[in-house]
């Protein structure tokens, strides 16, 4: 079990994190969804023990994972930005990968290079941002480590490459179970990988739930402008809109059988709403996030 | 197989083929010019000793510069601890050190047995033997272990505060290379000389600073932010 607890991180007066409190169950995909700015990368880094916390604890089964040796071996941290020598060719990448990490699969390391249609002869600077962040996925996927954190890895993929790396991190994590958390702003592309969703916004925690729940938190409610208001009266409204007559309201709450009842009787549609979508509803606007930010807790 | 060995084994496996092709390289520079040189007048200095003697400081100082740079991030990404890394380098760089400044000896040596076989020596051909191989291994050694501590001291004040906290630093950082290059240093003609205090003084201070140095390399880095970059 990982837990953090008050995890704040800064930068002189800027606050990237602040105070987030959160238990990562092991062997689980999470995906961890902000804006922007919003401290995912700080909170990662702090994971995998790349940067101290300004304040609160981090700890993996109890343990501080900071320079300590047998729990830092087990995490693999992949940045958008690769800790690999520029002139280093690929070949060599992966071999320097094998010789330092006692759990680095270089056979699968081969097999990714040849699903990616990566180079071995060709020397890192030498990569497109798509073959960079391919050559990151088969860093971090063959690693297999215990905790896996890919940080938007996915940057200049192709279409191809990411349908690939969501493939192939699919089957690896079934067959190799770990953690893995997916930093990633291709929410909708990705949300069906992720077992949890934490979202965080301006270095706060605002939701953190399984999948599943957190997808029925949210409804689209479609009707006629009038009863469409009498309904979501008195509820969290995340996001309206109106064409005509016609209004659809993006509501923050399950509905219950009795009003989802109500609702058709009334002559509204109902419809689930996209993990992007209610991520996008809960993050979007300073004063107006402040509000939802209040109104969920 | 303990961490900090590794670091060290993949350090030394990293830098084995540029170090083979630099002392490469010299020998067959220095073969070049002695030739040269011998053919126009007699020498009274050792080519080898000029430059093998200044190279091997100045190779371990770039050293010191790129473990901070290039290396750190390249080893804790792949789950190694930044103490293991500073250790491991250490060992690494100690055995380079221990390694360059015996090549200068042992090169002086066989630049002196290439000319042997061209005819008599020059008068003033500074000849070596296993007195004077043991002096210019006892100066190098220090040196190059003290431009180590002085790369890697100063590459990690910048890498950890900045420009200016860097700046700030670099008076002590470069300490190490201040007292071997006043106390050790190496004569107009590539003779090694005890400057200002007994040699045993010299080698006593220079390796006191550069303990101080390595001192604070490890307080730099033993916590620092991995950055993404090389600063």
């Amino acid at each position: 079990m990982i837990s953090l607890r008050d995890l704040t991180v800064r930068y002189g007066d800027t606050v990237a994190v602040d105070g987030i409190t959160l238990d990562l169950e092991p062997g689980k995909i999470y995906g961890l969804l902000g804006r922007n700015g919003s401290g995912k990368t700080s909170l990662l880094s702090v994971l995998a023990s790349y940067r101290r916390a300004a304040a609160g604890t981090v700890r993996f089964d109890g343990a501080d994972p900071f320079e300590n040796r047998a729990l830092v071996r087990d995490i693999a941290f992949i940045r958008d930005s690769l800790d690999v020598t520029e002139q280093d060719r690929i070949a060599k990448v992966l071999d320097f990968a094998a010789r330092l990490r006692p759990t680095f699969a270089a056979d699968y390391a081969e097999h990714l290079v040849d699903v990616f249609e990566l180079d071995r002869r060709k020397r890192v600077s030498a990569l497109s941002r798509g073959q960079r962040s391919s050559l990151g996925v088969v860093l971090g996927l063959a690693a297999r480590a215990p905790l896996t954190i890919l940080d938007e890895v996915y940057l200049g993929m192709d279409a191809g490459a990411r349908t690939a790396f969501y493939r192939e991190l699919l089957a690896d994590y079934l067959a190799h179970p770990r953690t893995i958390i997916l930093s990633t702003h291709l929410i909708e592309e990705v949300a069906g990988l992720f077992e949890q969703v934490i979202v965080i916004d301006r270095g706060r925690l605002l939701v953190h739930e399984d999948t599943d729940t957190f997808k029925a938190r949210g409804v689209a409610v479609t009707g006629p402008a009038a009863a469409v208001d009498a309904f979501v009266a008195g509820r969290t409204v995340l996001n309206e809109q109106s064409l005509g007559g016609v209004r659809q309201v993006t509501l923050y709450g399950a509905l219950d059988d009795d009003e989802a009842a109500r609702a058709r009787a009334a002559g509204l549609t109902l419809a689930p709403v996209g993990v992007q979508d209610l991520f996008v509803h809960l993050t979007s606007g300073a004063a107006d996030g402040t509000r939802r930010r209040e109104a969920l807790r | 197989m303990s961490p900090r060995r590794l670091v060290a084994l993949n350090l030394l496996r990293i830098y084995r083929p540029v170090a083979l092709w630099f002392w490469t390289a010299m020998i067959f520079c220095v073969g070049i010019g002695m030739t040269a040189v011998t053919m126009l007048t007699d020498p009274t200095f050792s080519l080898w000793l000029v430059i093998a003697g200044a190279a091997a400081k100045y190779w371990l100082g770039v050293i010191g510069v790129l473990l901070v740079s290039l290396h750190l991030r390249q080893f804790v990404s792949n789950g190694i601890t930044r103490h293991d890394f500073l250790a491991g380098a250490a060992i690494a760089g100690a055995l380079a050190a221990v390694l360059f400044a015996a090549a200068v000896p042992l090169g002086h040596g066989g630049e002196q047995l290439l000319m042997s076989l061209g005819g008599p020596l020059p008068a003033g051909y500074p000849t070596t033997s296993a007195g004077t191989a043991l002096r210019e291994f006892g100066h190098v050694l220090p040196a190059a272990l003290a431009f180590l501590a002085t790369g890697g001291a100063a590459s990690a004040g910048f890498y950890r505060f900045g420009a200016w906290g860097g700046l700030a630093l670099l008076p002590l950082a470069v300490l190490p290379v201040g007292a071997a290059e006043a106390l050790l240093g190496v004569d107009e003609e590539g003779g090694f000389d005890v400057r200002f205090v007994p040699y045993a003084a010299a080698v006593l201070i220079t390796l006191a600073v550069t303990a101080l140095a390595a001192l604070l390399y490890q307080r730099e880095l033993r916590d620092v932010a991995i950055r993404r970059g090389a600063a």
